[in-house]
C-alpha cells in the first residue's frame, strides 16, 4: 500500500482553494473589492499551479459566480466570454453563464456568447451545485450549463425589450479589448516587446531540426501561434493550427507565402515529440516547410511564457489550462500584435501580417494620425477672443496691441472648425470601437463654445483648450495600422 | 484480465443481455431513456437488469442524439448506482464515471489507494481509472506506487498510465534495464520509453538484441521496435548489430525471435 506520509507529499495542497474561498466570501460581504478577483482569473496564477484541470476548472468557476453576485466588472468580461466562446466544462460554463448576468449592460451582442456555450455543452453538461464550493449536483435540486445558459439568454432577451425604448448606446457592446463580436478577437498592440531574452533560445522544429529563435523569425514577419498536441478542447488548439492552416492559403492567394513565415509553439515541449508536431499539422492541413514550421523548446516553454506573456499553467509537465493566443512578429522577430484570449479571425491576422510587410502604408498611417493630432491641437489654439488676439500677437511681439482689429467673423469660422473636428473624432472612434477621444472632443468643443463663449465662465476656454487637445491625441494614439 | 479473460466476460454479458426482456419502449427514445435511467439508479433492482439499462444508456449515447441533452441525469443515476452496487456493475459504473471524468469518481478512487478501506476498487483495477484523466495531476502518486506497490499488477498499471507522462522517462529506464524486473512491467517499459523518447529507446533496443542473456521476450520486443520503427539513418552501416542479429537467428530456439529477426535482417539488407 501507498504509505500515507507518500500520498501527502505529492498532493495538491489545500491552502490555495482556501484562499481562493475566503477571498470570493470577502469580497461577497464587500463588493466594492471585486476588482481583486479579476486576477484569479488569468491561468499563471500561482493558485493553479499543479492542479488538475478539473480542479482549475472549478476554482475559476467558483470566482465568476462571486461576479454573478456581487456585478461583473468590464475587465473581468474578457474572462466571461472567452468562457463561453471556448469553454467545455460543464461548471465552468455554467458559473460563466451565471456571472453574465452580472454585467451592468446586458448587450445583443453577448446572444452570440450564449448560443455558442450551448452549442459546446450538448453532450458535456451535468448536473451543477453552486451552493458550496465542492457541491455536486443532484437532481431536483441544484442546475445544470444548461439551464443557466437559457436564463441567460431570457435575461438578455428581456433586457432588450426594456431597452428597446433606451438609447442604443445602453445597449452598445462595452468598449476595449474584451468585447470583439463572436471569432473575432481585437488584435492589441504590444508596445514594448520583451523577446531579446529568447533570441537565442533554441527551437526543434517538426523534422527535428535546432536553430536558436531569432534566427527562426528574423528577417520576415512571422505569424505565431501556441498550442499543444494533448490538448482535449476543440474550440482551441486543435481549431487554432486548422485555422493556422488557412491563414497559409490566405497568404499564398495573396502572394506572400513566401514573404511571411507561420509556425506554432507547443506548450508541452516533453512530450510533443517532432513526430508527433508533424502529424498533428499534417492531419490539421498545414503545409510545413523552412518557412512554415511547427516547433518546440527542448529547454522548457518557461522562457516564451516570460517573454510573450503567456497564459498558461500547468499542472506537473501538463497544461492545466490556457488561453487563445496568437501573436505577430515582426522582421526583428518581435511581437507587434497580439490576438488572445477569444478566438481570432483569419483575415485579420494576415491584415496584421500584410501591414508589417508595407512600410509606405505605415509611413502614410503615421502620417494621417499626426495630421489628425495636429489638427486638434490647432483647433485647440485657435484665438477665440479679442484677448486671444492680443495674447498671440503679443507672444509674437507684435507692436501696438490695441490697434489689432478683433475680427468677430472668425467666431463662426472657430465653431465650423470645431464641430468638423468633433465629426472627425466621432468617425474615427467608431471605426476604432473606442469614443474616448471623442468625448474628451465633445466636452471641449462645449467648453469653449457653450460655456465660453456662450455664458462666459471664466476659465472654461481654457478647460475646452485642453480637453480639445487630449482628445486629438487620445483619439489619433492606435490609429496606425489596419 | 488477460484476452481470454476478457472475451469469457463479453460472453458472459452479451448472454445477460439477451436474456433480459426487450423494453417496452424503444431504447434511445426519451421514454427509453427515462426507463434506463431509473432501472440504473434503483439499488433494490437486479443486477443484470441494472447492467442492461447501462448497456442500452451507452448505446444511445452513440444511436440517439437524446442522450446528449440528458447527460446531467445520466451522470446522477451513475453516480447514485455506485454506492448502491457491488461488483461487475460497479466496476462498470464506476469505469463509465472515471472515462466522463467525473471529479467525485476520480477522488474516491484516489482515496482508495491510500486508504483501502474506502476503496471502490482494487487498486490494479483503479489505477487504469484514474489514468482516464491525463490531467487529473496524479503521476506524482503513481510513480509513489510504481516505487512502492501494492502489488504487482498495480505496479504495472501505474507503468501503464505514466507512459503518457513525459517527466517520467527515468523511471522507465531503469525498469527496462533491471532483469530482475518482471516481463509484464519491461514490457510496457519499454512500449513507454518508445514513445516519449523514441532515440533513448533504440539505443536500449539495440543494447538488449547483443546481450545473449536477455530474455526471448525481450529480445522479441526489441527487434519488433527496431524493424519498425527505427529511422535508417540509425540502422544504416551499424554491422555490429546485424552480425548480432544474424547470430541471435542462429541460435535462437524461439519461433517468435527467429521471425523478428528476419524481419529485422529482410529491413536493413533490402
Amino acid at each position: 500500500m501507498v504509505a500515507q506520509a507518500v500520498f501527502e507529499a505529492v498532493a495538491p495542497a489545500t491552502e490555495g482553494v482556501e484562499r481562493v474561498k475566503a477571498l470570493v466570501a470577502e469580497v461577497r460581504a464587500h463588493p466594492a473589492r471585486r476588482g481583486e478577483l479579476v486576477p484569479l482569473l488569468r491561468e499563471e496564477s500561482a493558485i493553479y499551479r499543479g492542479r488538475s484541470t478539473g480542479e482549475t476548472h472549478r476554482m475559476r468557476g467558483w470566482v465568476l459566480l462571486a461576479f454573478a453576485d456581487v456585478g461583473l466588472p468590464d475587465d473581468a468580461l474578457s474572462f466571461v466570454l472567452e468562457e463561453l466562446e471556448s469553454g467545455h466544462d460543464a461548471y465552468a460554463v455554467g458559473a460563466a453563464a451565471r456571472a453574465l448576468r452580472g454585467h451592468p449592460a446586458p448587450s445583443p451582442a453577448f446572444v452570440p456568447f450564449v448560443e455558442r456555450a450551448l452549442e459546446n455543452v450538448r453532450g458535456r453538461d451535468d448536473m451543477l451545485s453552486f451552493e458550496e464550493y465542492g457541491d455536486v449536483g443532484l437532481p431536483g435540486r441544484g442546475t445544470t450549463a444548461t439551464r443557466e445558459l437559457r436564463a441567460t439568454l431570457a435575461w438578455l432577451e428581456a433586457a432588450a425589450v426594456a431597452q428597446a425604448t433606451v438609447t442604443t448606446a445602453s445597449t452598445a457592446m462595452p468598449t476595449g479589448d474584451c468585447c470583439a463580436p463572436l471569432g473575432r478577437a481585437p488584435a492589441r498592440a504590444i508596445p514594448a516587446p520583451r523577446v531579446e531574452a529568447v533570441g537565442s533560445l533554441v527551437l526543434e522544429d517538426h523534422a527535428g531540426r535546432a536553430a536558436p529563435f531569432g534566427e527562426v523569425f528574423r528577417g520576415r514577419p512571422s505569424i505565431v501561434a501556441f498550442f499543444y498536441t494533448r490538448c482535449d478542447n476543440p474550440r482551441k488548439c486543435s481549431l487554432t493550427i486548422a485555422k493556422l492552416a488557412r491563414v497559409q492559403r490566405l497568404l499564398a492567394e495573396a502572394g506572400l507565402g513566401g514573404r511571411v513565415r507561420t509556425a506554432a509553439i507547443t506548450y508541452d515541449p516533453a512530450y510533443d515529440s517532432p513526430a508527433r508536431l508533424r502529424v498533428y499539422a499534417e492531419a490539421r492541413g498545414m503545409r510545413l516547410d523552412d518557412d512554415h514550421r511547427m516547433l518546440r523548446a527542448p529547454g522548457g516553454v518557461e522562457p516564451l511564457r516570460e517573454a510573450f506573456g503567456l497564459q498558461v499553467g500547468f499542472v506537473g509537465s501538463l497544461v492545466n489550462r490556457h488561453r487563445t493566443e496568437l501573436f505577430v512578429l515582426d522582421a526583428r522577430a518581435r511581437p507587434v500584435f497580439a490576438f488572445a484570449r477569444l478566438e481570432w479571425d483569419e483575415e485579420a491576422v494576415v491584415a496584421r501580417a500584410r501591414w508589417l510587410l508595407a512600410p509606405p502604408g505605415r509611413v502614410a498611417a503615421a502620417l494621417r494620425a499626426a495630421t489628425s493630432a495636429l489638427a486638434g491641437v490647432a483647433i485647440a489654439f485657435f484665438p477665440k477672443c479679442p484677448m486671444c488676439w492680443a495674447a498671440y500677437l503679443g507672444v509674437f511681439g507684435a507692436a501696438a496691441v490695441e490697434r489689432v482689429p478683433y475680427a468677430p467673423w472668425l467666431l463662426p469660422v472657430l465653431a465650423g472648425t470645431l464641430l468638423v473636428g468633433l465629426a472627425a473624432a466621432w468617425r474615427r472612434g467608431r471605426r476604432r470601437g473606442s469614443l474616448a477621444g471623442f468625448y474628451l472632443t465633445a466636452g471641449g468643443t462645449f467648453a469653449i463654445l457653450a460655456l465660453g463663449l456662450g455664458l462666459g465662465v471664466p476659465g472654461a476656454p481654457i478647460a475646452g483648450i485642453v480637453l480639445n487637445a487630449a482628445g486629438a491625441l487620445v483619439g489619433s494614439r492606435r490609429s496606425i495600422g489596419p | 484480465m488477460d484476452a481470454k479473460e476478457y472475451r469469457d466476460q463479453v460472453a458472459r454479458e452479451m448472454a445477460a443481455a439477451k436474456a433480459t426482456p426487450a423494453p417496452a419502449v424503444p431504447r434511445g427514445s426519451d421514454a427509453g431513456i427515462d426507463a434506463a435511467l431509473k432501472v440504473l439508479a434503483d439499488g433494490g433492482a437486479a443486477d443484470d437488469a441494472r447492467i442492461a439499462a447501462l448497456t442500452s444508456l451507452k448505446a444511445a449515447a452513440f444511436a440517439s442524439t437524446n442522450l446528449a441533452a440528458r447527460r446531467p441525469e445520466y451522470l446522477a443515476a451513475l453516480r447514485a448506482a455506485v454506492d448502491s452496487s457491488r461488483g461487475a456493475l460497479q466496476h462498470r459504473v464506476v469505469a463509465t464515471l472515471a472515462r466522463e471524468k467525473d471529479a467525485s469518481t476520480q477522488q474516491r478512487l484516489v482515496d482508495g489507494l491510500t486508504d483501502p478501506s474506502r476503496a471502490l476498487l482494487p487498486p490494479e483495477e483503479a489505477i487504469p481509472l484514474i489514468g482516464e484523466d491525463v490531467k487529473a495531476g496524479v503521476y506524482p502518486l503513481l510513480r509513489a506506487i510504481v516505487a512502492k506497490p501494492p502489488n504487482d499488477a498495480a505496479r504495472v498499471a501505474a507503468l501503464r498510465v505514466l507512459a503518457a507522462d513525459a517527466t517520467s522517462k527515468d523511471v522507465f529506464e531503469k525498469v527496462l534495464r533491471d532483469k530482475g524486473e518482471s516481463a509484464e512491467a519491461r514490457k510496457v517499459a519499454a512500449a513507454a520509453l518508445q514513445s516519449l523518447e523514441p532515440d533513448a529507446f533504440h539505443e536500449h533496443a539495440r543494447a538488449m538484441v547483443l546481450d545473449p542473456s536477455e530474455t526471448e521476450d525481450m529480445h522479441a520486443a526489441s527487434l519488433s521496435a527496431l524493424t519498425h520503427f527505427a529511422g535508417d539513418a540509425a540502422l544504416a552501416g551499424d554491422d555490429e548489430l546485424q552480425k548480432g542479429v544474424d547470430a541471435l537467428h542462429a541460435r535462437t530456439a524461439s519461433p517468435v525471435v527467429k521471425r523478428s529477426a528476419r524481419a529485422f535482417l529482410d529491413r536493413v539488407r533490402r
